[in-house]
């Protein structure tokens, strides 16, 4: 299971990369902060990784009305890392 | 941006459009801060995606849009006005690689020529008045097919109807089986029956008759089961008979008579007129010679293959070759081409040309009256498609166009044999092939 499950892309995440150089991801739920720095300079070779902060993003209470009534759950539990680059940047879209 | 125009033949022209991204940024740079307005993105809100993140994920289908739409900006204002191109334009190619663009279009130009005298045209004209001796043998026929027949037990004659099963043989003279054509009416009167007329008559119904038909190694052995022998009974040419097969319109023997002479009459006129009509295409088309831009003969073309395929109820057949088709009809396509810059040039030429509302009015009767609806229906159907009344202006202005002409020519009026035996002597020196 690799450590970087999906970039993340959101207005917000855009002004941090504009002003701080700083990328966020979803990653793997156990990884830690060495292994995700790994994981970027192993992905993205041009760049160097100044910092990495992690956070877990709590479950919240999901639920939908359907045919049979409201159903219920709740969103997984996740973790996202914010990586701030001493040198490079990363493009999203080139993968793609 | 460049304009190159590139002359192929004194009709047809290759028009190279140059152009890089300068040229076209500021249209990108509209159409972006349009897209951001509308496009919807997760975690962005409406209208907040950055432009950057636009350029990145569908730069490339907007740039491609905004091309398209300016080479056609660029062709309705500079191309147009410039060469007004006849036909259909072709877009040979477009290319947009490291911020240059080039499209290569190839327009049709208008050819330059002069009118001749029309007065040096010569165009033959069928003229023919019915004659009675004609009307007289009309009214056989008729008399003739609206017979009665009646079933006879005897011998076959050169009269007869006859009914037979039709048994193919194979080259043992053995019937093939599923082979068979039942109940076969042939009338020995007619000379599509004179193979068959050769071989029955003087026998009898119960009679087998076996024949071949075809020549050398295409030949056909059947049996031929006679089943019934019939002879006709002519109708009696009376008061009532008249009225029967006028419709109405004539009273009696004389009325009927007439009737029928002026149904003839009409229907000579009309095919002479028809005939006038191709011809005088043609001899104007021959008179007349220029160049033809090749875009415009290739939509003729088009044009054609299409009128084919509704012939043929949407669909061609299967062994039907496009191209061959196209290559036969060439020498229309060229005429139909140069007819139609004629027709222009005339147009221009009898500018007092101006349609009434009673030309509308007449053109939609007689209209009418080939479809089968009433003047107002038709009426309303222009009303509702003003495309189709613009064609319909245009034809009208063709009409009269036409009648002028006619009384422009030279028009060399000859009988029906006179006619007939010309165009039999030019085919034979074009050597067409009759089919």
């Amino acid at each position: 299971m690799s450590v970087l499950v999906q970039p993340l892309i959101t207005e917000k995440l855009t002004r941090l990369q504009e002003e701080h150089q700083q990328y966020a991801f979803e990653v793997d739920r156990n990884a830690s902060k060495p292994e995700i720095r790994r994981a970027i300079e192993d992905k993205y070779p041009d760049v160097k990784v100044a910092r990495v902060n992690t956070m877990i993003m709590p479950s919240k209470p999901k639920g939908r009305y359907t045919k049979s009534g409201f159903v219920q759950g709740r969103s997984k539990v996740w973790k996202k890392a914010i990586i701030t680059l001493k040198e490079g940047e990363i493009d999203f879209f080139a993968e793609i | 941006m460049e304009l190159s125009v590139e002359e192929l033949t004194s009709v047809d022209k290759e028009i190279t459009i140059k152009a890089n991204r300068e040229d076209l940024s500021e249209k990108f740079d509209k159409a972006y801060k349009k897209y951001k307005s509308q496009i919807q993105m997760p975690g962005f809100r409406p209208g907040r995606v950055p432009i950057g993140l636009i350029k990145k994920r569908f730069g490339k289908e907007i740039e491609m849009e905004e091309i398209n739409s300016y080479v056609e900006e660029v062709y309705e204002k500079e191309i147009v006005p410039e060469h007004e191109p006849v036909g259909e334009t072709q877009m040979l190619d477009m290319s947009w690689e490291n911020d240059e663009l080039e499209v290569v279009f190839k327009i049709g130009a208008k050819p330059e020529f002069e009118l001749k005298d029309l007065k040096e045209i010569a165009i033959d004209k069928m003229v023919h008045d019915v004659s009675d001796e004609e009307v007289e043998e009309e009214i056989e026929r008729t008399l003739q097919r609206q017979g009665n027949w009646e079933e006879v037990e005897d011998e076959i004659t050169e009269e007869s109807r006859v009914t037979v099963d039709a048994v193919s043989l194979d080259e043992d003279g053995n019937p093939i089986e599923g082979e068979k054509d039942e109940d076969q009416k042939l009338d020995l009167r007619q000379d599509a029956a004179a193979d068959f007329r050769e071989h029955l008559v003087g026998h009898k119904v119960g009679d087998v008759v076996e024949m071949e038909l075809g020549e050398d190694e295409e030949v056909d052995r059947f049996e031929l089961h006679v089943k019934k022998v019939e002879v006709n009974h002519e109708a009696e040419l009376n008061d009532e008979f008249a009225k029967q097969n006028s419709n109405g319109q004539a009273k009696n023997v004389d009325e009927f008579k007439s009737y029928i002479k002026s149904q003839m009459q009409d229907y000579y006129d009309q095919s002479s007129d028809e005939m006038f009509r191709q011809d005088a295409i043609q001899a104007m088309a021959e008179a007349h010679e220029f160049e033809v831009p090749e875009v415009m003969l290739e939509q003729i073309k088009n044009n054609f293959v299409e009128y084919a395929k509704q012939q043929s109820g949407g669909d061609l057949p299967p062994e039907f070759d496009v191209e061959e088709y196209k290559e036969n009809m060439s020498e229309q396509a060229v005429q139909q081409a140069k007819w139609g810059f004629i027709s222009h040039k005339l147009q221009e030429k009898f500018d007092d040309i101006e349609i009434k509302p009673e030309d509308i009015d007449e053109y939609i009767g007689v209209e009418a009256a080939k479809y089968g609806a009433t003047a107002e229906q038709l009426k309303s159907y222009y009303a509702q498609n003003p495309n189709q009344l613009e064609n319909l202006r245009n034809n009208i202005r063709e009409n009269k166009v036409f009648d002028k002409l006619t009384e422009e020519v030279t028009i060399n009026e000859l009988s029906k044999d006179e006619f007939r035996k010309k165009r039999e002597e030019e085919n034979e020196k074009q050597q067409i092939p009759q089919v």
